[in-house]
C-alpha cells in the first residue's frame, strides 16, 4: 500500500503527470496561448526572467510542529504556518520520503505578497530572510536586485510549487530527541513544467540534511535558474496541438537545432577541444561528464587533442560517443543509490539503463532527421548541481487545463502524497486544451490547514490524504477515495434540502462514519490513475447517459474499452480533447435555439451555393431533441460557470489570431463523416475552398492541429480520395499536396491508412500522365 | 443493493449482541505518548515513534466496542488544527506527561480550551496520567488537581495512570468510555 519509492513511482504514472503541462491561464497564454498562433518562430525559448522564484525549507520542530525555517531569496508574504504544513504532508514521518505540489497565487490566503521593504524592521517576518543568508555568500545586493524585479513584474502570476519532504531517523545523536528528523524542501516556480526539478532537489536537501545551511537554497536557485533552454525549439499553439495528441516521437524535428549548428554558432572557425566545451553536450541527449571531474583528468584521458572538424566527422559516420569511464562509475553510483531517478521516453527509470545506452549518439547527414532528438515531446538540457551534471527534460506541449464548479475531493488515506497529487493533476490534464481555469482551482496536495483555500474556493479538484475530510461533507461535492476506487457524492449536494442543516447536525457521529453509501452512486473497479480520471469530466458529474457511453467499458471505442485495449494516453487524451470539444460546440448549439445567436461558437447553417456550412450539425431531428435533453441540463449549469467565460473570450480570441478564416473546420470534418445526406456540390465545395485556403505553414499546422484532436480528422478528409467525383478526388490529392509541403505534413500524411495512400498515389500517376 | 443489504444485517446484529463504534480523538501537549499509547493498543507492542506529522488513525476492538482512533500531532503550531477533528467526536483522550510538571499549566490551558468549544460539549473526558514509570512523575490524584477538575461537573470525565510502553492502565481507560456512552447514541 505504500510506496517504499515515491519519488520512482511519481514519474511512472507517464505523462498523466511527468511532461504534463499544467499552465496557468495568464502564465501559459504568454508563453504559447492563441496569442501566438501566428508565429511559429525557431527562436530559442529565452526568457529574461528567471523561472524559480522562492525555494523554501521547512522542517517539522519537535517541540513547535511544522515550521517555515527558510525562504529565499526572500519571504513570499504567504502565510508562513500553511506553506509549512502543505510541505509536511500528513504521514510524512511514515515514510522516508514523499512528495507534494500546491500551488500558489491561487486564493487571497496563499496570494505571494513579497514584501519589498524587507529590510524595515517592523514587516520583518520570523522566518530568516537574505540579510541572514548574505553573510554566506555576498549575494546581498544582487538579491535586493530580485526583489526589486519582482516588483516590477507580475505578482498575480500563478507559482506552481513542487516539494521534497524527507524523513530521516537517526537514533544515534542525543540532539534529536525523538529519533527522527522530518525536512521539506520546496520550489516554486512559474513554469508548469515543475516535474523537471525532482532529481535536483532530492539531492539539495539531502545534502541541507548534512550541512543545514541557507547557502544550499541559494545555491538550488542559482542552479536551477541557470539550467539553459538554448536551442529549445518555441511551437506555436497550433504547433503544440499537434504534438501533443501524437504518439510520434520525431514531429517537428526541423525545428531542433542540430548539435553541430549550435556549436558552431558558439565557437565559430575555432579549432578547439570539445572536451572542454560542457555546452557542446548539450544536445546530445543528456548527460554531460562531470565538469570538475574532467578537468582534472585534462586531455591526457581522451589522448588527443580533436579538432572539432575531426569529431564532427566521426560523429556523422555513426560513431558512438560514451562517458568517459571514470565519470560514468561514478554517475552511476550516485543514481543506484537511489538519489538521482529520472525517466526515459519509455518510462525506464534512468538507473536501469547503462550509462552508454544513454550517451549513444548517432548522426545522420540529413538536413532535420537526426537521431540524437529521442523524442521532440521533450528539450533535452542539462543542470548543473554542486559540480554535477544532471539531465533534465523540458516537455514542451505545455498547455492549459482547467475546475468546474464542483468541489472534487481526492482521498488516500495511508498513501503517499505523491500518489494524491498525480491523481489530481491527471484529472486537470484531461480537460485538454479547451477549457480552462481548471488548474488555478487544482490544490494538488491539500490538508486541514488549507481547509480554508478549499472553503473559499467554489469548485476545486483537490487531493488529501486525512480521511477527516470523509466526515467534512461541507467541505466537497465529489469524494473519490482512491483506496477503494469508491465515488461518494456529498449527502449536501444529493440533497439539497439538507443545505439550510447546520452542518453538526447532519454530520452526527452516527450517520457520518458509517453511511456513505447513502450518496454513493458509482462504485467502480480498482482504477489506475487514469482511469480514475476517466470517471471524472470536470464539471460533469452525474451519472448520466452520455457520460456512461462515453465511459462504456465494452465499446472499444469508448475510454474504459480502449484503456482495457492498450491504447495511448496520447490517443486518450486525444479523445477527451474531442468530446469535450463536441460538448462546447453543442452548447453553442443550444445557446442559440434558445436565444438566437450565440458568442461561443460558429451561427448554424448548412451549406448554400458558395457558401460552406457552419455550427453543430445534427444527423437528424431525433438525434437533436436527444442530445438537447441529455446535455441541456448540463449546458445551463456550464453557463454560469467561470469556464464558459473563459471560454467565450477564447473563443473571441480565436476567430480573430485563427489563420484559416471563415471555415469552420469542425463543421467541414463532421459533415464529411456524419452526414446521412451530403451533396456532391458540398463535398467539392468544402475541398476546393481547403485547398483554396490553405497557402501558408501556420495554415496548415492549424488545420493539423484541428484534425489530429478530432478522431483522426485527416483520415476523414482523405476519404474523399475515393469518391465518386473525379474532380472530388483531385481536389483532395491537392489538399494533400499542400499538406506534404512540409515536415509535418509529410508525416501526417505518412500516417493515413495503407489503402489510402495507395490511392493517393494512384491518383499522382493518374494526374501525372493526364498532363 | 446486496452490500446495503448485508450492512443492515450487520448493523442489527450489531445491536443485537450490543456491539458498539466510537469516535474518539486523542490529544495532549507533544511527546505525552498519544502515539505510544495509540500502537500500543493497536498492536499490543511498545513501538519507538517518532513525532507525528499531521495524524494516525486507527481502529481498536475492545470488548465488542469498535474504538476510531484518531491521534493528532501535539506541538504548539499545529494544535489550532485540532479543532477540525471534534465534529462527531464521542470520547476524548486527553494525554498529561506525569513527569513534565513544567508543562502541565499549559495542559491545562489546552484541554480548556478543547472543551469549551460547542461541538465538544457532549463529549467524554478520559485523561490519562501518562509514564508513570518515569520516577518523579505525579501521581493521578495530582494530576486531576493541576487540571482543574474538580471543578468540572457539567460531563464525565476520568482520570486514570498509565504506562504506554508496558501498557498498564490503557484497557482500563478504553473501558471506562465503553461504558460511559450515551446509550442513546450508537
Amino acid at each position: 500500500m505504500m510506496a517504499s519509492d515515491p519519488l520512482a513511482r511519481l514519474p511512472l504514472i507517464k505523462t498523466a503527470i511527468d511532461g504534463e503541462l499544467l499552465a496557468t491561464s495568464s502564465h501559459a497564454r504568454k508563453f504559447l496561448g492563441p496569442d501566438d498562433a501566428l508565429i511559429s518562430s525557431k527562436e530559442p525559448v529565452d526568457d529574461d526572467e528567471e523561472p524559480v522564484k522562492f525555494i523554501l525549507l521547512a522542517e517539522f520542530d519537535i517541540d513547535q510542529g511544522a515550521t517555515l525555517s527558510l525562504q529565499y531569496p526572500f519571504p513570499t508574504g504567504t502565510n508562513e504556518h500553511t506553506l509549512a504544513e502543505l510541505m509536511l504532508p500528513d504521514g510524512a514521518h511514515l515514510r522516508s520520503e514523499d512528495w507534494t505540489i500546491f500551488f500558489l497565487n491561487q486564493t487571497s490566503k496563499n496570494a505571494v505578497t513579497p514584501i519589498l521593504d524587507h529590510e524595515s524592521p517592523g514587516r520583518r517576518p520570523s522566518t530568516q530572510t537574505i540579510e541572514d543568508l548574505s553573510s554566506s555568500e555576498n549575494i546581498k545586493g544582487r538579491d535586493k536586485a530580485h526583489v526589486q524585479q519582482w516588483g516590477h513584474s507580475k505578482t498575480d502570476e500563478m507559482l506552481f510549487v513542487l516539494n521534497c519532504v524527507k524523513m530521516k531517523e537517526d537514533k544515534s545523536v542525543r540532539r534529536f530527541r525523538r529519533g527522527a528528523m522530518v525536512k521539506a524542501l520546496a520550489v516554486c516556480t512559474s513554469k508548469p513544467y515543475i516535474q523537471i526539478y525532482k532529481p535536483i532537489l532530492s539531492l539539495a536537501l539531502d545534502e541541507y540534511y548534512q550541512n543545514p545551511s541557507p547557502a544550499i537554497l541559494a545555491k538550488l536557485f542559482d542552479s536551477l535558474n541557470s539550467i539553459s533552454v538554448v536551442g529549445c525549439p518555441k511551437l506555436s499553439y497550433a504547433e503544440t496541438l499537434v504534438l501533443r495528441y501524437s504518439d510520434q516521437k520525431n514531429l517537428f524535428q526541423e525545428k531542433f537545432k542540430p548539435p553541430v549548428a549550435l556549436v558552431l554558432e558558439k565557437k565559430e572557425e575555432a579549432v578547439v577541444n570539445v572536451e572542454d566545451e560542457p555546452n557542446s553536450y548539450r544536445s546530445y541527449g543528456g548527460l554531460t561528464p562531470d565538469s570538475s571531474t574532467r578537468k582534472e583528468e585534462g586531455p591526457t584521458n581522451t589522448g588527443t587533442m580533436r579538432s572539432l572538424k575531426e569529431r564532427f566527422d566521426r560523429m556523422s559516420t555513426g560513431s558512438v560517443r560514451r562517458m568517459r569511464k571514470s565519470s560514468r562509475t561514478s554517475m552511476r553510483d550516485s543514481f543506484e543509490n537511489g538519489k538521482l531517478r529520472s525517466t526515459l521516453p519509455d518510462g525506464e527509470p534512468l538507473s536501469k539503463l547503462d550509462n552508454s545506452e544513454r550517451l549513444q549518439t548517432t548522426v545522420s547527414g540529413n538536413q532535420y532527421a537526426y537521431q540524437p532528438i529521442r523524442d521532440t515531446h521533450f528539450f533535452e538540457t542539462t543542470a548543473h548541481y554542486s559540480g554535477m551534471p544532471i539531465p533534465v527534460r523540458i516537455p514542451l506541449v505545455s498547455l492549459l487545463e482547467e475546475v468546474g464548479v464542483k468541489r472534487i475531493l481526492f482521498l488516500g488515506h495511508g498513501q503517499p502524497a505523491g500518489h494524491v497529487v498525480n491523481f489530481v493533476l491527471a484529472t486537470c490534464s484531461l480537460t485538454g486544451h479547451i477549457l480552462r481555469g481548471f488548474t488555478e482551482r487544482a490544490f494538488p496536495y491539500s490538508n486541514l490547514a488549507g481547509l480554508e483555500m478549499l472553503e473559499e474556493t467554489p469548485g476545486y479538484i483537490a487531493g488529501v490524504i486525512n480521511p477527516r475530510f470523509e466526515d467534512l461533507q461541507h467541505t466537497w461535492d465529489i469524494l473519490c477515495n482512491i483506496e477503494t476506487g469508491k465515488i461518494t457524492v456529498s449527502r449536501y449536494l444529493v440533497n439539497d434540502s439538507r443545505n439550510s442543516e447546520g452542518p453538526s447536525r447532519a454530520l452526527s457521529p452516527a450517520t457520518s462514519i458509517f453511511s456513505r453509501e447513502e450518496g454513493a452512486i458509482y462504485d467502480p473497479p480498482p482504477l489506475s490513475a487514469e482511469g480514475v480520471g476517466s470517471q471524472r469530466d470536470g464539471h460533469i458529474t452525474k451519472g448520466e447517459s452520455a457520460d456512461s457511453q462515453f465511459i462504456d467499458e465494452s465499446s472499444k471505442s469508448q475510454i474504459l474499452g480502449m484503456v482495457a485495449s492498450g491504447c495511448s494516453e496520447t490517443v486518450l487524451r486525444a479523445r477527451f480533447a474531442e468530446y469535450i470539444h463536441r460538448f462546447v460546440r453543442l452548447a453553442a448549439r443550444y445557446e442559440e435555439d434558445s436565444t438566437g445567436h450565440t458568442m461561443i461558437g460558429f451561427a448554424s447553417k448548412r451549406a448554400q451555393g458558395q457558401e460552406l456550412g457552419s455550427g453543430y450539425d445534427f444527423v437528424n431531428d431525433t438525434n437533436k431533441a436527444r442530445e438537447f435533453a441529455l446535455y441541456g441540463p448540463r449546458i445551463e449549469a456550464w453557463q454560469k460557470s467561470q469556464s464558459y467565460q473563459y471560454w467565450k473570450e477564447d473563443f473571441a480570441r480565436f476567430s480573430t489570431v485563427k489563420t484559416i478564416k471563415n471555415i469552420d473546420l469542425h463543421y467541414q470534418i463532421s459533415r464529411l463523416r456524419h452526414a446521412q445526406l451530403i451533396s456532391d456540390e458540398e463535398v467539392t465545395l468544402i475541398y476546393r475552398r481547403l485547398c483554396e485556403e490553405l497557402q501558408r505553414y501556420e495554415q496548415v499546422i492549424e488545420l493539423l492541429a484541428y484534425t489530429s484532436t478530432s478522431g483522426d480528422g485527416l483520415s476523414t478528409l482523405a476519404l474523399g480520395l475515393f469518391h465518386v467525383s473525379p474532380s472530388v478526388r483531385y481536389a483532395v490529392v491537392h489538399l494533400l499536396d499542400l499538406i506534404q509541403a512540409y515536415p509535418i505534413g509529410e508525416l501526417a500524411v505518412h500516417r493515413l491508412n495503407v489503402y489510402q495512400k495507395m490511392a493517393y498515389k494512384r491518383l499522382l500517376e493518374q494526374a501525372d500522365t493526364r498532363e | 443493493m446486496g452490500n446495503q443489504w448485508s450492512k443492515a444485517m450487520d448493523s442489527a446484529t450489531g445491536k443485537l449482541f450490543g456491539n458498539k463504534e466510537m469516535r474518539i480523538l486523542m490529544l495532549g501537549l507533544d511527546a505525552a505518548g498519544k502515539t505510544t499509547i495509540l500502537y500500543k493498543l493497536k498492536l499490543n507492542q511498545s513501538v519507538t515513534t517518532i513525532p507525528t506529522v499531521g495524524f494516525n488513525v486507527e481502529t481498536v476492538t475492545y470488548k465488542n466496542v469498535k474504538f476510531n482512533v484518531w491521534d493528532v500531532g501535539g506541538q504548539d503550531k499545529i494544535r489550532p488544527l485540532w479543532r477540525h477533528y471534534y465534529t462527531g467526536t464521542q470520547g476524548l483522550i486527553f494525554v498529561i506527561d506525569s513527569q513534565d510538571r513544567d508543562r502541565i499549566q499549559e495542559a491545562r490551558q489546552e484541554l480548556e480550551r478543547i472543551l469549551a468549544d460547542r461541538e465538544m460539549k457532549d463529549c467524554l473526558l478520559m485523561v490519562f496520567a501518562n509514564k508513570q514509570d518515569l520516577p518523579g512523575a505525579m501521581l493521578p490524584a495530582e494530576v486531576t488537581e493541576r487540571l482543574g477538575l474538580p471543578k468540572m461537573k457539567d460531563r464525565p470525565w476520568y482520570v486514570h495512570p498509565s504506562c504506554a510502553t508496558t501498557g498498564e492502565g490503557l484497557f482500563e481507560g478504553l473501558q471506562w468510555l465503553s461504558q460511559n456512552i450515551k446509550g442513546t447514541r450508537n
